[in-house]
């Protein structure tokens, strides 16, 4: 079959960029299930369905947006099947401890990754966009298909959730002085 | 009076920056996702695609998947 070169170039950059974009995807596809080897198995699907249809990007367009859109309605779809999806991996657990200290992270990591996997999906989708892979408001917005507005109000109460399952009532406190 | 730091909660302050505790914690969260070594079922994901690409090249034999299954 005959290919232009710039076909080919094109599916080249779009290789290039998959392989740059899968450390994100493999922490955003575990930060979203909990369970390492299923949040492996929903990254790689992402991937092969993104490469299945990368004749629908738009070159010069947001790609990790494109791709975590991909991947966020894997994860829907998937966890409409099984809800298993939304317990806690104990393995990760175990690393986190044995990281965390070394980090001097003022709050315990393991607290937070165990309390993330109790909130809505809608609020830890947020969390993890923007708190934990550092997108805009504007970028999480466009992957989750809502109001900049919606992510504000979610990413605040995904915030207020995290603080009621690490420190109690009173954890407020501590994130009133970040908000 | 305020709050103290719950026992796991040190903080390191930037001068000028509010630290942000639940963001330091979800960043490090993804770092150690993201430091991860590559499993091996997305070096063999990759290894097809640049199968596909270099069968797709003229005059170049197609590249067989290091990792076939």
């Amino acid at each position: 079959m005959d290919v232009s070169p710039e076909t080919l170039a094109a599916d080249q950059l779009f290789r290039d960029q998959l392989v740059a974009l899968i450390p994100s995807l493999r922490s955003f596809a575990r930060g979203l299930c909990g369970w390492r080897d299923m949040a492996d198995d929903m990254a790689q699907d992402a991937m092969m369905r993104g490469w299945a249809a990368r004749e629908s990007f738009t070159p010069g367009t947001n790609f990790r947006a494109w791709m975590f859109m991909i991947l966020r309605n894997q994860f829907y779809s998937t966890l409409r099947k099984d809800r298993r999806m939304t317990s806690w991996d104990p393995e990760v657990a175990e690393r986190v401890l044995v990281e965390a200290p070394a980090q001097q992270e003022s709050i315990h990591v393991a607290d937070v990754a165990k309390a993330l996997q109790t909130l809505p999906a809608e609020q830890r989708e947020v969390l993890l966009l923007i708190g934990a892979s550092g997108m805009s408001y504007e970028e999480a917005a466009e992957i989750i298909g809502c109001a900049i507005g919606t992510i504000k109000s979610r990413l605040a109460r995904g915030r207020r959730a995290l603080a009621l399952v690490i420190d109690g009532p009173d954890g407020d406190a501590l994130f009133d002085k970040v908000a | 009076m305020a709050k103290e730091p719950t026992s796991q909660a040190r903080k390191t302050n930037r001068p000028g920056t509010a630290f942000d505790p639940v963001s330091a914690a979800l960043q490090q969260l993804h770092r150690a996702v993201a430091s991860e070594e590559m499993p091996e079922d997305f070096l063999r994901i990759l290894s097809e695609i640049d199968a596909k690409i270099a069968a797709a090249k003229p005059g170049i034999a197609a590249a067989k998947p290091s990792h076939p299954q």
